[in-house]
Formats: structure tokens, sequence, C-alpha cells
């Protein structure tokens, strides 16, 4: 048989989730050789950056340049603060290198263009991190794909986070400053709660609304979003509340070929599930319909002093970081489209722009007027 | 003993409802304290009326009352008197749905946020309009208050409806209801074709029921809706908030198609 050589990794910023370079990792495709950062970001990132480079026993470089251009790199997986994301990626993408970089694609529309333009100009493949190879969503996409349900007509995501962020709202006293939005997601990093890590604030449609957008983008066969309507409410937490985000939201989504959807996405706080939280599937089509447990399967466990916090369902069967991996290593070796590219996530992009738009205005936004106003 | 006639209901499912009736007895149409419809025959229609001029109370299923117009021919019945007329929404019945209305009022769940509606219905002689306007007093009911803006989109199609709430701070309610398409092919469930469920998110907690919105759900909210009707007819109790809320809820219902029909969000006054 014969072996082809890994696509050697730089790591630009591990600051965040780390689990998207483990998950490339656990491809033999992929080798993590060098984690990289500017030099000018702060102490603590320093801090992450080496502890991670220390476990994988590879260098730390403070010159994501430098990183790029001697480390023999062919791919560089991207997962700074928020605002960073695009940054990075198109600079990496400017240096010639494949790029795999965890969600939000970006904070600003200007950024998110950049970055699309800049992967269209240098022909890297670009992988938005995401959630569509989990079994319970790949077995409906192939089940609607098949005609199993004939035509689709409707599709509505759930999906809900039940964890807690800080202290719940009202739970400020009068005099208290307003929680600080950065500072906590830095702290939130120990149980990996930390998605809106960056100075801006951002809502769970900003957050995590990529990963249902993308199944319904997927399960659609790409149909484009054109028409939203959505409400948005800081409803669970204080520091959502403080910072002016949404913790819950819902959107109503208009399709192209008439296909309507909804999507109700929150991060509901811990009481709310015994394992997690539940994100569900309803996909409606004019010869049947899938009502889908994205967590499926699951294995219950209980047991004497079991700690509150621990799931009482356990998601199985779990392969999404090995099939991202290697879905992103045929887009290279083929110069195919990954599952989630990067116009695709503008898309996803534009999509909660005109849901947070819809919810500032009271009204439904189509998706080309916020485009052109963006660009006005 | 309350005297009641029956009308809708025949054969086991109303000998089983006379049994489970406590202080009331079951009678043959004539003259009778109160009267129950649940199905909108040419006799219940003259029993309703007769009922209602004759001063005695009625119960009638909110699914037979669809429109403003029609509930106030009702009240002119009653000559103005709205307390003798129980509009009930089934739905409210429902053994799972009152649970969780239970909870929400006990607060466990804090302030609702969130109300998620999911509803097949494979019954062609369902009202499409009356379903939905039952779905969305459910909604407004497990909210406890009213809808500030109504949004609402098809997929081109009559057969199916999603509505978006909003209520005020931001809370909302998403309400789907697809009916029986007028010429249907084979299915490939893999739910029931008749799959119902609910979830509701609140401040403090969650509570969902999915797919069990049916027999023997179905049959017990009669009883329950009866037993608390013949319950309220010996108490004094009066009816008129059962009609304030379907007028609202029909009130809805016309933001619902007027939302349809400019392909826009509408406001709707408060109270």
């Amino acid at each position: 048989m014969q072996s082809r050589r890994p696509f050697r990794c730089a790591v630009l910023s591990a600051v965040k989730h780390d689990y998207v370079a483990r998950g490339m990792a656990s491809h033999p495709r992929f080798e993590l050789a060098v984690v990289a950062d500017d030099p000018d970001v702060p102490d603590w990132a320093h801090e992450r950056n080496q502890q991670f480079a220390d476990a994988w026993k590879i260098p730390y470089v403070r010159d994501v340049e430098r990183a790029l251009r001697e480390f023999d790199v062919q791919v560089a997986i991207v997962s700074p603060e928020a605002e960073r994301h695009c940054d990075l990626s198109v600079r990496a993408a400017n240096a010639g290198v494949h790029v795999v970089q965890d969600k939000p694609l970006a904070t600003k529309r200007s950024e998110a263009e950049r970055l699309v333009a800049a992967v269209k100009k240098s022909g890297v493949r670009f992988l938005m991190w995401n959630r569509n190879f989990f079994p319970a969503v790949q077995q409906s996409y192939e089940h609607v794909m098949a005609g199993g349900i004939g035509k689709l007509y409707a599709i509505h995501a759930d999906f809900y986070f039940a964890k807690d962020a800080g202290p719940p709202k009202g739970s400020r006293q009068p005099g208290d400053p307003p929680l600080d939005w950065y500072a906590h997601q830095i702290a939130a990093h120990a149980d990996g709660s930390d998605g809106g890590l960056g100075r801006e604030p951002m809502g769970e449609l900003a957050i995590e609304g990529i990963y249902p957008l993308a199944y319904i983008q997927m399960l659609t066969g790409g149909a484009k979003v054109q028409r939203v309507f959505a409400r948005s409410t800081a409803h669970f937490h204080q520091l959502y509340a403080d910072n002016g985000v949404e913790d819950l939201a819902t959107v109503t989504l208009e399709m192209e070929g008439g296909i309507v959807g909804s999507l109700a996405i929150g991060r509901i706080g811990a009481a709310s599930h015994p394992s997690g939280g539940e994100s569900k599937l309803h996909i409606l089509g004019d010869r049947g319909a899938l009502v889908v447990n994205e967590a499926a399967p699951t294995v219950g466990i209980y047991y004497k002093g079991q700690p509150p916090k621990e799931h009482r369902q356990r998601r199985v069967a779990i392969d999404n970081d090995f099939l991202l991996a290697d879905n992103f290593a045929q887009a290279i070796d083929t110069g195919g489209e990954t599952i989630l590219g990067a116009r695709a996530s503008l898309a996803i992009f534009a999509t909660v722009e005109a849901a947070l738009e819809s919810c500032r205005t009271g009204q439904a936004v189509d998706i080309n007027d916020c485009w052109e106003r963006s660009h006005g | 003993m309350i005297r009641l006639a029956v009308s809708g209901v025949h054969g086991p499912a109303l000998q089983q409802l006379s049994r489970r009736l406590r202080g009331a007895v079951v009678e043959p149409p004539g003259e009778r304290d109160a009267a129950i419809v649940v199905d909108y025959t040419a006799d219940a229609v003259a029993s309703v009326e007769m009922f209602l001029r004759s001063g005695k109370r009625v119960l009638i299923l909110a699914t037979l009352c669809p429109s403003l117009p029609f509930v106030d021919q009702l009240v002119s019945y009653a000559r103005g008197d709205a307390s003798r007329i129980a509009i009930v929404n089934p739905l409210r019945y429902l053994p799972s749905r009152r649970l969780i209305k239970g909870e929400i009022d006990a607060g466990k769940l804090g302030t609702v946020g969130l109300v998620r509606i999911h509803h097949r219905e494979t019954d062609d002689s369902v009202d499409r309009s009356a379903l939905l306007c039952s779905h969305l007093d459910l909604a407004t009911w497990l909210s406890g208050r009213q809808p500030e803006c109504v949004y609402a989109t098809t997929d081109g199609n009559t057969a199916y409806t999603q509505v978006h709430l909003g209520f005020a701070s931001g809370a909302s309610a998403l309400i789907e209801v697809s009916m029986p398409r007028l010429a249907p092919a084979p299915m490939s469930y893999t739910v029931r074709p008749d799959y119902r469920s609910l979830l509701v998110i609140g401040s403090a907690g969650a509570a969902s029921a999915d797919d069990q919105m049916r027999e023997p759900e179905g049959q017990l909210r009669l009883a329950v809706s009866a037993q608390e009707f013949v319950n309220d007819v010996a108490a004094g109790i009066g009816f008129a908030s059962t009609v304030d809320q379907w007028r609202q809820a029909l009130r809805i219902g016309q933001a619902v198609d007027r939302s349809l029909a400019t392909h826009r969000a509408i406001w709707l006054e408060a109270g």
C-alpha cells in the first residue's frame, strides 16, 4: 500500500477550542507541526498556546508568517478569539496554505468577504468546523437525498446547549458593574464553554448558529435562505443581558424552492436538560417526515452518587472529527469543495446577520436587501 | 345532580363519559340543565341556541367556533351574557399539556421564553384555521401572555402553515401545522403520521411532550373538560373568560392571515 505523506499543520492560535486541532490530528493524513501566534497577543494567550505546544511536543513560535514559511506546513488550523479568525485565515490562505477554521466565520461582514476572496484567489481549500458528520445528521441526509421523504418542503432545527454561563439573569445587585464578556469567556475555557471568546460580545445566533444552519443547508441540498424573521432575548444569563446579546433566539427561514424552515437556538441553562441539551431536526417531505434526535445514538448511564452535571445520556459512535478531517483531505487531494466551504459559510453568516437585523427592526428581512445595505 | 345533554359523543365513548362524571347525569336531549357540544350538526346548532336562549349553560369546543362573528352570535343567543358559554380549547385539556401548565404555574420553569409546537394532522375533516387557532391559544396560555407580533409563512401550499409569535422582551413561540395533502402519496414516516410535539423552555427549566398527543390523551381531555364544566356549573362560576380567550386566539388568527397576505410581521395593539 502506498502511503502518502501527511499534511503538516500549523495551529494558528489554540486559545479557544483546541478540539479543532485535536480533531484534525485524529486523522493519519494530518500531523501537527507547530503552534504559532502573533507576538502581541496577551500573556494568557501565549500561555495557552505554549501549553498546547508542550502537550503535543511541537514548537510554539510567536511569529505566524515565520511558522507558515519555515515549518513546511500545508494546512493551518485557526482557533483564536473570534475577531481574529478571519485575519489569521486570510494570512494562511495568502501564504498558499489550506485552512481549517473554528466557528464563527467572522464577526464582521467585511472580514468574512475578505476571507472568501482570499480563499478564492489562492485556490486553497477551506473547511469551517461543523457537526454535519454526526451520525444522526448523516443518516438523515442520506435518507433525504435518496428520496425517502419525497420533495422536502419544511425543515426545523432545535439547537440548545443546556449549560450555564455565569449567574442567572436578574442576579446583578444595584451598584454592581455589568459582567465583562471577555473576562468571562477567558475563564469559561476551563469547561469548554468559551465559544464566544473575544472582546466583542456575541449572542448564540452568531456563536453557535453555524451548526444548525449548516444542517439545514446540507439537508436542503444547499437551498439558499432568502428571507428571515427572528426574535431574540437575553432570557437566562446575566452575562448576556449585561452585554446586550441573546441567549435565546428563534428564526423563521424562507428558502429557495418554497422551502419553509425555522431555527430555535439557545444556551438554556444546565437545569433544562439532564444531558447537555436536546437538539432536534424535523424534516417534512411530500412523502413522509423525519424527527431526528441529533444526539443519537446514545447510551443511558445512571448510578448512585452520580454527579449532577454528568450526562445521563452519552453520545456514542461520534466520528465527526475524523470524517471532517477525511473530507478535508479529499478536498485537498481532488481540488473539490469541503462539506462546509468559505462561500457556504458566508451564506450562513448572511442568514445570521439578517436574523439579527430582523430582531432589531421587528420585521422580516430579505437576505439580498441586508447584503446590499451592508455594502451601502 | 346536573342533568346534562351531550351532542357529538355516541356509543361507548358516551357511556364512558357518563360513568366518569361526578355530580352530573347524562340524559337524552330535552329539557336539561346544561349542554356539552363537541360537534356541530344541525341538531346541535338548534340545541345550542335553545339552551342559551333559555338561560342554560353550554360547553362548546373552541374548534367549532371558527370566527369572531360566530362567537358574537353565540353571545347574542345568551342575551349578551358570555358567562354562560364555556368555549373550551381541547388542547388545553390534554393531560400532558395540563401537567406542563401546572409546572409553569408552580414556577418550576421560570418565565417562559419559548413554546415550540409541531402538529401533523391526518384527519381530512379538521378545519385548518380552527386547528391553528387552537395552537395559538395553547401557545399564549402556556406563555402566560398575549403576543405583540405575528409572522406567518407557508410553503406556497395552504396545507402547511408556520407561525412565529413574538412576546414582550423577545420571547417567542414557533408553531407549525401541516394538514393532509389533497392527494397524499405513500408514507415513509419514521414517526407516526399524526405526530405532534410540544417543547416549552423557561428561564429556570424546560418541559417537552413529544409524539403523544393522541388517544388515550384524547379521550381523557373530554372527560376532564366536561367534569370541570360540571363543577363550575354547580358552583355558579361563569365562563366569560373562556370566551375572551378564544376571541383573542381568533384575533391572532386574523393577524396570521394578514401576515400571510402581506408577507410582513403584524404588530398587535396591546390588549
